[in-house]
This record gives structure tokens, sequence and C-alpha cells, in this order.
């Protein structure tokens, strides 16, 4: 019993005029106890879709999901679940901690019960100094916050996450990736899409990758950057102008203050033009051996597969 | 529980729109204004008087009904507000149900609010209010049920100004249909025959359970003729939300 499980579902978006949308073909994967998982792809690639279809929002053309082994057309699969949708949007009429009952209380949770979670999440999202204040005045900040904050009123088993990054600022971002490693830790399984690669290479353990609705990749982190092959960027210090001879010439130098750098394209030549470097006088500074970072092997992935 | 705090949550969101307590007002002053239809007839004043506040309280929660249902459940999809509410564990139904109770809560406050206001008025100028009146009264809400649930129906299928535009054409019919049985017997083709009488009976009889006559003139109504009147207005008020509650169910949001 996965707490997720999709099976080759699909969705066509069908509107009143002009053509079909097919939004997900045939999309199957797994989300094991425990983990984070990114669910990735470029805008318009079906992340939305997919987590609408998860969460009772859309239905799904054909193909079958389950959240914790519940089947998704049952709304009680849903009492295990956290969402927090893309955006997302309020009541505005009502205040902070008003928001934060009401949506407990759609778990058939009461006053009594619930009030110590709800003063603990207002805490513990910086929101308790404005808890009496309507949502009307609170900033994007402090909405994607108390969109964690009812995400989790439930102390879900399950979080999906829809863009929760997107739009904050570097701060922000550091929070919410806490929040997310902190669930982590306390046992909860994570499903969180993104388009920005770099958020999710820091927290997730494996991904999906998501492209016109079909996935591409589904794989660990670790696997990922194994398969991906290495760059090597040489640094140097040069003490004329001979440098310029040892480098081929589709081999790009780049000039950062008084330091020269050549991100190689041929590995092959890395040893011989070190050499030649050294011998020439010229002074190493340093020898970096990269992965490529996720969002290179996303984008090469998606050339490929074009 | 769940149908409890979504309609709570309704009932809040109209209460905190100052365009509602504004209608409330000119609700109230619109009552008190009653005394100025006594002078066109000051020998049949209490029954002007009964007849033309029951209207007043009716025009004004059906604006607030109208007004309410017909952007009520568009505001949640519009707004996207729907995303974190049918994401929990709740059906659609539970949505529908409570969003319904959270306007018919709203309509409950002013029609008493307005009764109240009206009774003290009438017993200050001294017009005597008979227990037919509370009837009158108890039935105008059973008639903005009705049109409430019917205005959540458009609102699910059209924008609010349209689905407001269609619940007024509806309200109308709801009183025309009663020359509709006398039309429809002039009809030659059976076709339209056929099909005027299915409209009949789609529609709600909303003069039927219109007694304002009888409650400014002081006359009995049998417990058998309300009890039917009763149905007959409950029957209608489910048939609606069970039609909204196949559409939302279609719905993607
Ligand atoms: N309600 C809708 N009606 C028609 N097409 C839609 C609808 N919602 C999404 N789509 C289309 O489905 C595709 C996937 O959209 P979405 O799931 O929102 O992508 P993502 O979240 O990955 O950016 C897009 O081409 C989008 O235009
Ligand atoms: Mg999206």
């Amino acid at each position: 019993m996965l707490p997720v499980e999709v099976k080759n579902l699909s969705k066509t978006y069908r509107s009143n005029f002009g053509f079909p949308v097919e939004a997900l073909k045939e999309v199957s994967f797994g989300v094991d106890p425990g983990e984070i998982v990114g669910y990735l792809g470029p805008n318009g690639a079906g992340k939305t879709t997919t987590f609408k279809i998860l969460t009772g929002l859309v239905k799904h053309t054909s193909g079958e999901a389950s959240i914790e082994g519940i089947n998704i057309n049952n709304y009680k699969c849903r009492a295990s679940l956290g969402y927090l949708p893309e955006g997302p949007y309020f009541y505005e009429y009502l205040t902070g901690e008003e928001s934060l009952f009401f949506y407990a209380s759609l778990f058939g949770k009461k006053h009594a019960e619930i009030k110590n979670r709800v003063s603990f999440l207002l805490d513990r999202f910086e929101i308790s100094y404005a808890k009496d204040r309507k949502l009307q005045t609170y900033s994007k900040g402090m909405r994607q916050r108390l969109g964690f904050a009812q995400c989790i009123i439930n102390d879900p088993q399950l979080v999906i996450l829809d863009e929760p990054m997107s739009g904050l600022d570097p701060m922000g971002r550091k929070q919410f990736r806490e929040a997310i490693l902190e669930l982590k830790e306390n046992g909860k399984t994570v499903l969180l899409s993104s388009h920005i690669m770099n958020d999710i290479e820091m927290i997730c353990s494996r991904v999906v990758l998501l492209k016109s609705g079909k996935i591409i990749e589904n794989a660990t982190i670790h696997e990922i950057l194994n398969k991906s092959e290495l760059t090597t960027e040489i640094v140097f210090k040069p003490c004329d102008e001979s440098y310029k001879n040892i480098f081929p010439a589709n081999e790009k130098i780049r000039k950062v203050a008084d330091l020269y750098s050549c991100q190689l394209i041929d590995l092959s030549l890395k040893n011989e033009i070190i050499g030649k470097l050294i011998a020439m006088g010229h002074d190493i500074v340093q020898v970096n051996q990269n992965h490529k970072s996720l969002e290179e092997y996303f984008l090469d992935l998606s050339k490929d597969k074009l | 529980m769940i149908i409890y705090s979504i309609a709570k949550n309704t009932f809040k969101e109209t209460a905190r729109n100052k365009i509602f307590l504004v209608i409330l007002g000119f609700g109230a002053v619109g009552i008190l204004l009653t005394k100025i239809v006594a002078f066109i007839s000051p020998e049949t004043e209490q029954k002007m008087i009964i007849d033309f506040g029951l209207a007043t309280i009716y025009f004004f929660c059906t604006i607030i009904a109208i007004f309410n249902g017909a952007s009520l459940i568009h505001k949640d999809l519009e707004k996207r507000t729907i995303y974190t509410v049918i994401t929990k564990p709740i059906g659609r139904h539970h949505f529908l149900i409570g969003k319904f109770f959270g306007l018919i809560a709203s309509i409950s406050v002013s029609i008493i609010l307005f009764t109240i206001i009206f009774v003290l008025y009438c017993h200050f100028i001294n017009i005597e209010i008979n227990i037919t009146f509370y009837w009158a009264v108890f039935f105008i809400f059973i008639q903005i049920c009705i049109i409430s649930s019917v205005s959540i129906m458009f609102s699910l299928i059209s924008s609010p100004l349209l689905s407001a535009t269609f619940t007024i054409a509806f309200y109308m019919s709801g009183y025309w249909v009663e020359g509709l049985l006398d039309l429809i017997s002039l009809i030659k083709f059976d076709f339209f025959k056929q099909l005027m009488t299915y409209v009949y009976y789609l529609l709600p009889k909303l003069f039927y359970l219109d007694i304002k006559w009888e409650a400014s003139s002081g006359a009995d109504i049998s417990y058998e003729k309300l009890l039917y009147m009763f149905l007959h207005g409950l029957f209608y008020i489910i048939f609606f939300l069970l039609i909204s509650n196949l559409l939302l169910r279609r719905k993607s949001l």
C-alpha cells in the first residue's frame, strides 16, 4: 500500500470550443512512504492536472489512482492527505485563525480538539502576530505560509504541494525547504511539483520528470547525477598571452576578474591541457569536476525526447 | 458537522458584506414606509398595511436570495477558494448543501429581523396581526428557499449576472404559471401541448404558496392546506438541489 499510486492515468480536457487538450497521457508512478518526490516539468506539462486528479478537483479520463491504498474516487482517501494548491486562494473576509479553524472543521474536528494544533501552526509559520487580521491584509509570503499551515492542519501522512516555492523570496524558499524536510523527519511523505529545479535538487530524494503529459524520467537524484556526464572546469592565472594557443578553437575561455576559466567540452584533452599550462608557467588555481545540474540534465533529456 | 461549518462560513461571508447590511437597512426603512400606502384608501388601512408589509419583506428577502445565490458558488470557483475546501475529506454534496444552508441562514436572519420590525411597528400604530400573517411570512420564507436553490442551480451553469436574470425570470414564471393550464388547453399542436404540460409541472407554483391576501383579510387557512403547501415547497427545494448536485459533481474545477 503506497502513499500514492498512479496507473495509466490520462486526462483529456474538453473545452466547449476548440480542440480537446490531452494534458496527461498514460502516466504511471508510485511514491514510497517517507520519500520526498519532486514532480517536475515545464509549464503546461500536466503537473497541476495530476495533483487536481489526485485531490478530487478534476475527474480523470481513464486509468486509476489511489492515496494510502484508497481509490481517489472515494473522498475519504483525503482524510490522510494535505494539499497546497498553486496560488493559493483563501476567504479574504476570514482572519488567519478563523481560516485554520474552518479548514480543521472540514476534517470533522471540533474547536476544542484542534485549538492547540492551530496555535502551534500559527506560531510555527510566524503568523500568530496577524492571526486576528483579515486575510485581505496578508502579504504573498504570509498567504503562502498560511497555505502550508492549512495543508498540514490534519497532520497528514501524505502532503502534496503544487509549486510551493514559486513567488517567494530566498528567505521564504529556505523556510519552506526546512518545513518540507521537517515533514520528512516526522515520517511523512511529500510529493511536490516545481518548474524550478534547484529547489528540488536540494530536498528531494527522487524526481519524476514530466513533459507534455508524459513521464520521461523517474529516478533518484543519486541515479540521475551518476548517469549524467561529468564536466571539468579549469581555472588558471596566465603569465602571458601564450595560453591562447593551448586550447583548441572551440573551447571558450572566460575571464573573471584576473582569473581565466574554461569549461572543457572535450574531456579527453583535460590532462594534456593542464600539462601544457603548467609547462608554460601559467598558474593552475582550480580544477573542478562537476556533475551536470538537474536543470541541465532535464534540458538535455527534453531535447532528446522531442 | 462539515455541512454546518461550510454553512457557518458562508453566513459569515454574507454577514461581513457591506451590501448585505445596506439591503437590510433599506428593507427596514421600506417596512416603516408602509403607512404611506394607507393614505390611498384609509377605510382599508389594516388590510393595505399588512399586504404591503408582507410584499416589502418578500421583495427584500428575494433580492438577498437572488444576488447572493447567483454568485455564491460561482465566487468560490472563480476565486479558487474552493480548492482548499473540496480537497478535504468531504464530498461535493457537503459543499453544496453547506452553501445552501449558509444562504438560508442569512435569509432567515433577514426575514426574522424584518418581521420583528414590522410586528413592532404594527403594534405601535394599533394594527392587529393574526396567525395567518405568520403563516404568510413562513411561506414567503419557503418561496425564498425555492428561489435560492434555483439561483444556485443557475449559478453552476452561467455567470452571476445571467443566473440572476434567469432566476428572476423563473420567479415571475412561478406566478404566471397559474394561468398556464388555461393557456395549454387552447394549444392545438399536440407536441407543444405536451411540452407546455411538462413545463407546467416542472415550475414550482409560487402563487400557490402566496397567502398575502388571506393574511391581510384575516382569513383562516386549514392545516391540511398548509401541510400541502409545505410539501409542495419542500419537493421543489429538494428537486433543484438534486439537479445542482448533479451539475456540481460533473464539474472540473
Ligand atoms: N481546465 C482546463 N481546460 C483545458 N485545458 C486545460 C485546463 N487546465 C489545464 N489545461 C491544459 O492542460 C495542460 C497541462 O496543464 P497543467 O496541469 O496546469 O500544467 P502544469 O501545472 O505542469 O504547468 C496545459 O496544456 C493546459 O493548457
Ligand atoms: Mg501548475
